[in-house]
This record gives structure tokens, sequence and C-alpha cells, in this order.
């Protein structure tokens, strides 16, 4: 099955940092998140997916397809990034107008039904909506010209709870249809812990690893050691170590076993922003 | 594509106080100062310029941004700008030769304007919409947020030049009819004046053949 999305040895330089041999699929019928640090590198694979940065070299496949050599391969595409990008003198009722324009498959009976859905009111200006309505309707358009791939920049950040809830509720909606994709984004490991099938670990530009969430979830453990022992852990299970004042924290891969031949160490499942944090903070043995 | 010009054309309607308030005035002191054939030079520069404005609105919108993960190309979306340059700058002109034929209609033929004056006004329209907006806008993609004074400024400052280097080569001759009367003959220098104007079109029609493909090869920072 050809994949939604395929990125192969994308570089891209923008001078003291770089993007260096990004290479990764999202399958179709899965979701897959990018996470790491602000500025390693996330917002910019996705730019450069998107055509928004030129990568210096690397091949970008959308369902088969080469945005560069064709560009009705961004009309398989729906994007939602964490700023509303729509002119803020307009209404969502002029939004309708301009996006039909643009996408030869635009819904207009999906997105009537979205903005009432989601409250958005349909004849006042962008400017006058809130930080949580501006989100809704960039999904909104994202999801009403039948795409087939969402790329999603970050699009629930700073949201509270209940509209990032919404908004994954719609996520989840359109991943109904198996052919459908995401590739997103976020800080928000609550968010991810719920949709993303496949995390994709960036840091300084380079995929640290491509895991399966439910994997990385059952796989790595977070253990709290002392440092005499620490001297007894086989450094098989260690995947990272950080320091503190009093003891050693460790990320532990294959939980279970380490369970079995340490059970008077305290081990508990990893959090996302625990593996984040140990990838990004953590030593290696 | 259509979507893209209902975009800038509802972003410019929505300034609609602002641009009938500066036509107003503009119109009530040419007609005041009884020159109303100076807008037909006036209104094609006035609206053209808004597509340039819209040029900023995106940016600092995000819009621009986005627009290019529509399918379009780039050199597509950015020829778009100098087509609804085009657009508004013959809008420009037919509305500036309506306000100026009501104003002879209600105040008769106005002294002075002949086909010569009405020929130099449309060719310094001409001369500043085609030559300053073949530099701004590919200046405004360019150029980072927050220079859009620098862009417009350096835009304009060619035409100004060739605007003054042209008045230094009209001729005034005083002509005596009699020992007691004589009159002033100023020789415009037209066809310099429509040369400049045609170079100016040019100008703008290789910018926007080359400029968009350029363009295109660069990060939208």
């Amino acid at each position: 099955m050809i994949p939604a999305l395929s990125v192969r040895g994308l570089n891209k330089s923008f001078g003291t940092f770089a993007l260096k041999g990004i290479t990764f699929e999202v399958p179709q019928g899965t979701v897959c998140a990018i996470i790491g640090e602000n500025g390693s590198g996330k917002s910019s694979t996705l730019e450069c997916i998107l055509g928004i940065d030129i990568p210096d070299s690397g091949n970008i496949s959308i369902y088969g397809i080469n945005p560069q050599e064709n560009i009705d391969a961004h009309s398989l595409v729906g994007v939602a990034f964490d700023s509303c990008p729509f002119p803020e003198n307009c209404t969502a009722a002029d939004l309708q107008t301009i996006l039909k324009g643009v996408f030869k498959n635009w819904n207009s009976t999906l997105y009537s039904a979205l903005i009432e859905e989601c409250k958005i009111p349909l004849h006042q200006k962008i400017r006058t909506f809130s930080r949580g309505m501006k989100a809704k309707l960039d999904i909104v358009c994202a999801l009403c010209h039948e795409a087939d791939l969402l790329i999603l920049d970050e699009a629930t950040a700073g949201l509270d709870p209940v509209i990032r809830e919404e908004m994954i509720d719609q996520l989840l909606n359109f991943m109904q249809d198996e052919k459908h994709a995401i590739l997103m984004t976020s800080h928000i490991s609550s968010d991810l812990e719920r949709i993303a099938d496949y995390i994709i670990f960036i840091k300084d530009g380079q995929i640290v690893f491509i895991e399966q969430k439910d994997l990385l979830l059952a796989e790595y453990g977070m253990a709290c050691v002392s440092s005499d022992q620490l001297e007894y852990i086989a450094g098989e299970f260690i995947v990272r170590l950080r320091k503190q004042a009093m003891n050693t924290d460790l990320l532990i891969r294959n939980r279970a076993e380490f369970s079995k031949r340490y059970p008077d160490y305290s081990l508990r499942p990893a959090s996302l922003d625990e593996i984040v944090l140990m990838f990004t903070r953590g030593k290696t043995l | 594509m259509t979507g893209i010009y209902k975009k800038d054309l509802i972003q410019i309607r929505m300034l609609w106080p602002i641009l009938l308030s500066v036509s107003v005035i503009v119109c009530a002191a040419l007609f005041y100062a009884d020159a109303p054939i100076g807008l037909i030079s006036y209104f094609p520069i006035f609206l053209a310029f808004q597509a340039t404005s819209t040029i900023f609105a995106d940016k600092a919108s995000g819009w621009t941004r986005m627009s290019v993960t529509f399918p379009f190309t780039r050199p597509q979306l950015i020829r778009s700008k100098y087509f609804l340059t085009l657009a508004l700058g013959t809008t420009g002109f037919i509305i500036g030769l309506a306000m100026y034929w009501i104003y002879t209609l209600l105040n008769g033929n106005v002294q002075g304007n002949t086909a010569e004056t009405f020929q130099v006004n449309f060719c310094i329209a001409c001369l500043i919409l085609f030559s300053s907006t073949a530099i701004v806008i590919p200046l405004s993609y360019a150029m980072k947020k927050n220079q859009e004074f620098i862009v417009v400024i350096a835009s304009l400052l060619p035409s100004v030049l060739v605007l003054y280097y042209w008045s230094t080569t009209m001729v005034t001759n005083t002509i005596s009819v009699d020992q007691s009367m004589s009159y002033v003959e100023v020789n415009m220098n037209t066809p310099l004046l429509s040369a400049f104007a045609a170079g100016s079109f040019i100008l703008f029609l290789a910018s926007m053949i080359i400029m968009p493909l350029v363009l295109s090869r660069q990060d939208l920072r």
C-alpha cells in the first residue's frame, strides 16, 4: 500500500541548524506524531514537506505523488498551523467563498455542518474570535476539502482541555476512513497518547527513533536509583540516565524483563514527556 | 485560482472607508484646482498599489505561508499579484476617466485640457504604476516583515527620478503675438515620456515573467 506520506533523505540547512537525513513514512490509516524539544526541527520538517521551505535534497511524496513535480498533490493535504492564517477581517462565510475557489473538492455542506457543530459564528470577523475558535476554524477548513492527509503543526497549542478534546474528536472522526492519515507535531503528550499510532522523536535536526506509541509506552519505564544500585543494573536495560542531586533517573527499556530481574527496584511506566526529557537531557551509559 | 483573487478583493473591499475618504479628498482638491485630468493618474496608481498592500497583509497574517500549501505553484501565487495589479490599475483608469467626464459634464470643457494633457497624465500614470509595481511586488516577497515603508520608497524612487529627468527636458518658449501680448508655449516632450511609459510596461512584464520563478526558489521566511 502506498504510504500517505513518504520522506526520504530530507536535508535542509538553515545556517547554524540543519535537518539531516530525515527519513520516515506515514502509512495510510495511521496518526504519526513528531515530538522533540523546541528548536529540534519539528516545524522545519513539516515546512519542508509542505513546500514552505525548499529542501536542499531529499524526496517527498504524498500518496505516491511528488508535489514538486505535480502540485495537485497539495489538494490531498489539509493543513492547520499553530496560529490562524486567515485574514482577520474576513468572516467564516467569506472563508467559505475563498476556499471554494481554491479547492476543487470543497465540501460546502460539510463546512456548514462543522461550523455549526463547533459553534463558530458565520458572519463575525475572525479577529473577534477567541484562540480556541480560531483553532477550530483552522481544523474545519483543513477537513472540508476532502483531504486524505492532515498535517498539523502544534494545532492544539495553547488551548484549554475542553477545546482540545473537541478537536481530537474531530481528528478521530477523520481517521474513521482507513485511507486517511495524520502527521502532527505537539508538545501535549495527553493528546498524543490518545490519538497517535507512531511517535517520531527528532533531536538537533535528526530522527532519533520512530516507534509505535503503544510499544513505546509498554516498553519504556522510569527508574530512580542510587549510585550503588546503578552499578548492579545491566547496561542493556539503560537507554538514558540523568544524574540528579540525590539519585539517578534511568529510562529503562524492556520494562517487564527489568521488573523480573530487579524486583526490588522501583519502576514505573514512562510517559511521553519523560521519554522526550530523557532523550534530550539524559546521557547514554 | 479564483479563491485567491476573491480573498484579495475581500481584503481590499474591507478598506473601503479609507479608500473612499482619500479618494474624495483628492477629487475635491483636483476639482478645486480645476485639474480633474489628474484623476486619470491618481486612480490607477492608488488602486494598483492596493494589490501590493495585500502582499503585506498576507505576510502579517500568515496567509502567504498557508497559500503555499494550496494546489497552486509559487509562481502562480506570485503572478496573481501582478494580474491583480493590472486589473486594479485598469479599473482605476476607468474610474478616473469617469470622474473626469462627470466634472466636464458639470462644469463644461476644462480649459487647457488637450489631447496632449491627456496623454501626459496617462503616461505618468503608466510610468509610476508599472515601474513601481515591477519593483515593489518582488521586493515585498523578498524583504522581511516590517520593512514595508522601505519597500514602497525604494519602488517609487526610479519613477520619481525618471519624471524629474523628463521635466528637465521640457522646453518653454515665449511667443510674442504683438508688442503687448505674448504667451508661453510648453513643449512637454511627450515622445520621451511615452517611451518611458512603454519602457516601464516592459519592465513590469519582465518582472511578472522572471521574478516569480526567482522568488519561488527561496524559502518563505
